[in-house]
This record gives C-alpha cells, sequence and structure tokens, in this order.
C-alpha cells in the first residue's frame, strides 16, 4: 500500500472506530464489572452448592448442565472459566450483532455510503477498515475484561495464568471476527441492520443447534470457539483455530468482492 | 405568455448568463472535461440512462437539466464510479471512469444532493477525516471559507441547518483544489438567499481558473444565470446540449399570421419542430438555421410576423415540459 493509500486506511479506520466506540465501550464495561465480580462470587457459589442433596439432583441434570456443573464446584479454574467463557461467549457475539449488522445497512440509510464513495478511496479499502475497526474492537472488549479478571483473581487470593485467559479468548475471537464478517455480508445484501441482526442470529442459532445434540457437537461452528481444551487441559486447538482462519479468509474475500461490484 | 419577446434578430444577446464570461461554443480541438460515449445504465428493465453522448469543454460551467429522474445523478454517479455503467463508456479529464474512478475521485470535488454527512463528527473533524482521504488540499481556501461562512468548527455536522451543511459540503468539494467539480442539485431545499451565496461562492470560485463545473438541477434560472453550457436530459436521454450563447440563437419560435393556411413545404422543413395554432396564425418552433425558415416566412403573403428569443425556462418547457410537444434529439452545435 502506497503512502497516500496508507493515510486513506488510518482515516477511514479512525472514523470507523470512531463511529462504533459506544457499544464496544458498553460491552466493555459490563464485561470488566462481571470480571471484578467473579473471583468473589466462587466462595458464596459453592458454600451454596455444598449445602443441598447435591449428588441426587446432579444426577437427574441433562449432562451438559451437569458436566458444566462438576467442573464449576471442583476448582476455581473450572469455575472461572465456566463463568467466563460463557459471558465472553454472550456478550461478544451481542457485541458482534451491534457492531456488524449496520456496519453497511447504516451508511446506506443514511446516504452516506455516497459521500464516502465519492472520495478517492477503493471499495476494498472502506470494507477492509470496517472489518478491521471491528476486529479491533472486539480485541479491546476482550482484551480488557481478561486483564480485568487476571487482576481480580489476583486480588481474591486465587492464581489463573494471564496467558491462560488470554490465550483462551483467542479461538473466541477469531469466531466472533467470522461472526462480523457474516454479519457485514448480511448487512450489505440485505441493507436493514435490524433484518441483517435477526438473520446472523437465525443462522447462529442453526449452527449451534448439533451442540446440544450427543455425538455431534462438533458439527456445531460454536464448539470451535471454545476455551475449554486451553484452560482445563492446556492444548491449544490448532485444527480450530486454522478452520477458523480458514473462513474468516474466505468470508473476507466474499465480502470484499461483493462491496467492490456493488453499485452505490 | 413569452417573457422576452424580441424582434430584432440579434441572437447573440445572452440575456441572463453570467457576464464575466465570454462563450463562444466550444470545438472539438478544445480539451474535453468529461466526454460520454453511449453512456447507459439499466435498472432491471428500466433504462436510466440511454446511449448517452455528452461533452462538457473544459472550463466551462456546466448545466445538466432535466425534470426529476431524467437520469441526472445516475449520470453523475456513473462519471465519479458510484455506479458501473452497463453500455458506453466515458472519459472525466481524460480517464476512463471504469478503469481510472480512483484517480478522477482524486480530482473532482462533488457536492451531493441529500449531503449525507457523518452527524457524530464534528465539522473541523469532517474537515480533518475528507483532507486525509485526498493527496492534495488546500488548507488556506478552506480555512477562509469556513471563516467567511461562519462554520463553527466543534459543532456536529448532525447540528448543523442545511444552509450550513450545503457550505460544508461546498468547502469539501472545493478543498482538494479540484479540477473539476461536480454539483448535483447543490441548492435544492435552500432559500432563494442561500442559493444565491452558493452559486455567487462557486463563480467566484471558478471564475478565472480554468476549472470546470458541472452542474446538475431543475432549478432553471440558476443554471441560466451561472452556465455558459447546458444539455438537457429526459427520461434518461440527451435531447439538447450545446453552448447556451448557441442554443438560444439556434432556438426560436416564430409568431405569424398569413393570408391562408401554412404551406405544406414550411412544415416539413427539417428546422421546424412544432406547428401550433394560435388564434388567427400560427405559433412555429425553430430549431437550427432559423433564418433559412424566417426568410422562407417572410416571402409568404402575412399580416404579422415576429420572432422570439425564447430563455432557457421556454426553450426546456419547448422540448421537455409539453406532453405532446415534438422531441428531436439534437446537438446545438
Amino acid at each position: 500500500m502506497s503512502q497516500i493509500g496508507a493515510a486513506r486506511f488510518r482515516a477511514l479506520l479512525w472514523k470507523e472506530i470512531r463511529e462504533h466506540r459506544w457499544p464496544a465501550a458498553g460491552v466493555a464495561i459490563i464485561l470488566i464489572l462481571l470480571a471484578v465480580a467473579i473471583p468473589p462470587l466462587y466462595p458464596f457459589l459453592t458454600g451454596m452448592i455444598k449445602n443441598i442433596q447435591f449428588e441426587e439432583q446432579l444426577r437427574q441434570l441433562p449432562w451438559q448442565l451437569r458436566g458444566q456443573l462438576e467442573a464449576t464446584i471442583g476448582s476455581f479454574e473450572g469455575y472461572a472459566y465456566s463463568n467466563w467463557f460463557k459471558n465472553l461467549y454472550q456478550l461478544g457475539m451481542i457485541l458482534v450483532l451491534l457492531i456488524g449488522a449496520p456496519l453497511v445497512a447504516s451508511e446506506l440509510a443514511f446516504g452516506t455510503i455516497d459521500f464516502l464513495a465519492s472520495k478517492p478511496v477503493t471499495h476494498g479499502e472502506i470494507i477492509g477498515a470496517k472489518l478491521a475497526a471491528g476486529a479491533i474492537l472486539i480485541a479491546g472488549v476482550l482484551i480488557l475484561p481478561d486483564i480485568t479478571l487476571w487482576i481480580s483473581c489476583l486480588a481474591w487470593g486465587e492464581t489463573i495464568n494471564l496467558a491462560t485467559i488470554l490465550t483462551g479468548s483467542i479461538p473466541l475471537y477469531l469466531g466472533f471476527v467470522l461472526a462480523l464478517e457474516a454479519a457485514a455480508i448480511l448487512s450489505m445484501t440485505i441493507g436493514d441492520s435490524w433484518k441483517a441482526a435477526g438473520v446472523l442470529i437465525g443462522i447462529s442459532l442453526i449452527l449451534g443447534i448439533p451442540g446440544w445434540i450427543p455425538g455431534y457437537r462438533k458439527f456445531s461452528i460454536f464448539s470451535y470457539m471454545d476455551a475449554a481444551p486451553i484452560w482445563m487441559q492446556g492444548i491449544f486447538p490448532w485444527s480450530a483455530i486454522l478452520g477458523l482462519l480458514l473462513g474468516i479468509l474466505v468470508l473476507f474475500i466474499i465480502a470484499l468482492r461483493l462491496f467492490e461490484i456493488r453499485d452505490f | 405568455m413569452m417573457a422576452q419577446v424580441r424582434v430584432n434578430r440579434d441572437i447573440n444577446s445572452r440575456a441572463g448568463a453570467h457576464p464575466d464570461r465570454v462563450f463562444q461554443g466550444h470545438s472539438p480541438a478544445q480539451d474535453i472535461a468529461i466526454e460520454t460515449r453511449n453512456l447507459g445504465r439499466m435498472f432491471g428493465d428500466v433504462q436510466a440512462v440511454v446511449d448517452l453522448n455528452l461533452s462538457v469543454p473544459a472550463g466551462s460551467i456546466f448545466g445538466l437539466i432535466g425534470p426529476n429522474g431524467a437520469g441526472k445523478t445516475t449520470t453523475i454517479k456513473m462519471l465519479l464510479g458510484l455506479i458501473q455503467p452497463t453500455a458506453g463508456g466515458a472519459s472525466v479529464l481524460g480517464r476512463d471512469i471504469l478503469t481510472d474512478s480512483l484517480w478522477i475521485r482524486s480530482r473532482v470535488g462533488y457536492v451531493m444532493e441529500t449531503q449525507a454527512m457523518y452527524g457524530y463528527l464534528t465539522v473541523g473533524e469532517t474537515l480533518s477525516f475528507c483532507r486525509r482521504l485526498y493527496p492534495r488540499w488546500n488548507d488556506e481556501l478552506v480555512r477562509g471559507y469556513c471563516k467567511s461562512f461562519g462554520l463553527p468548527l466543534e459543532r456536529k455536522v448532525g447540528k448543523l441547518s442545511k444552509g450550513m451543511k450545503t457550505q460544508l459540503a461546498l468547502i469539501l468539494a472545493l478543498g482538494p483544489d479540484p479540477d473539476l467539480l461536480i454539483l448535483d442539485e447543490p441548492t435544492s431545499g435552500l432559500d432563494p438567499v442561500r442559493r444565491h451565496e452558493f452559486l455567487t461562492t462557486v463563480i467566484g470560485e471558478i471564475a478565472g481558473t480554468g476549472k470546470t463545473v458541472f452542474l446538475s438541477s431543475h432549478q432553471l434560472s440558476e443554471v441560466e444565470r451561472v452556465c455558459d453550457h447546458i444539455g438537457i436530459i429526459n427520461r434518461g436521454t440527451l435531447i439538447l446540449s450545446g453552448s447556451l450563447d448557441q442554443i438560444k440563437a439556434q432556438e426560436k419560435k416564430v409568431r405569424i399570421i398569413t393570408q391562408g393556411a401554412l404551406p405544406e413545404e414550411i412544415m416539413r422543413m427539417p428546422q421546424v419542430r412544432k406547428v401550433e395554432p394560435e388564434g388567427a396564425g400560427y405559433l412555429i418552433s425553430i430549431s437550427g438555421a432559423v433564418d433559412a425558415v424566417i426568410d422562407r416566412l417572410r416571402a409568404l403573403p402575412h399580416s404579422f410576423l415576429e420572432t422570439i428569443d425564447m430563455n432557457l425556462e421556454e426553450i426546456f418547457m419547448d422540448y421537455v415540459g409539453a406532453p405532446d410537444s415534438c422531441k428531436t434529439p439534437r446537438e446545438g452545435e
């Protein structure tokens, strides 16, 4: 990229980050508050669970919940992983929807895409900057609360390696970037933020269904975002990471191509 | 009914035209800022622009006029590479719109009709953002206009009035020191004072610099005031194009009261576009070599004959306004 091209891209990136900073800040604040709250709640929850007729009731629970509860009460690491990953996953997906669904659709709705596309920027630079800004904001929203959780754990006398927390967020992050690209493509093709968000939620639910069926979990796209191998077993899930990276590349090419041929 | 009725034959008079410029009409040897070649665009089954052959001389102020939905904005968007043509091609400042649209956009200032900008950015941030997108930017000029317009740099664009937004859009278009300024219905929705102010600024900035202005509008009075060349577009088709002087010289009406019916040979003359019965006589619309027709009419036994100059609005209405009018595509030069 030429010097002028790089300056243009930085300007576009700045504009996109500026545009989407409030949803990102909102989700980051909620996650930081949760990160602060998770360690002090551990003794309270384990104490409560041990006081009830637990063993009998545990056997009656569905296998997913049973596994989760066993992991939760087994160790602080299991408890922290279970609660933290779930929060990151849910709020992260909400952030992806908040950033991705209006990524192009809002510009189409307000007519600002004409303003932008009439400037000496390529369509590739526009969509590239949009996706890059989204990826940067999502990374920030994951990293800051991750660090907060680590500090909070230290403050409450629990030790979880910061590297484990951050590394555990990598598959989750890549999954969010993949979902962001899918949201951007829907936003571009549907041209309506709410409809794009609705379609993405529908697709996510469909893709998540295999994860609830024993033996079919590997067919759920979300199983590739799981941080459990890193947190619980110390294994880096290379195949999942490579699969996610490949998906990101494919969706990026599709988004780029669709945006380049689009009329404004 | 007619705003101007002249019996003289001063076909070079330019009532209403900008006085600072002397326009002779361009020859093919002159530089061309915009040239389209059978340019066309379809949206589904609808032909928005059809075989458009337009030539905008460099240094001119060209007004593309037409009713709403005539294809003006589609043409402009194709010139800027915002939408792709489905037929033909075009060049802007000598560069092809399909292969060099990035270069073209770096040399063209564009004010769009809607003036959609990012409402969450302040005026200052918007200027700074756009400045970083262009390879060249005239900070001094931008500062000067912000000061003269009294634009508050710290105010959010979303809080600006329509007039202020138009002023900001003009500053953003002039900032990159463009060789070509494209204005798409720039004064739409502005009050007469703001409209006058806008056009005065454009003319003040452009006059004498050799830059080209391509103005799309359906405000015929403002086009006639500032433009030296015009094109009339209707239903995607260019129906008249050329220098305003020459068009006015070549578009006349003759009111005549003859003794007896108008001979068929007059009606068949290629310059005669339309013959309308009017009272005891006829109102004849003539295009092209008007003198030949007028000389022929003078030779007829008649009790009254007057040649009527037409202003732009009358020419426009004659071609576009009347549903039964005979419209013949023709070049004004």
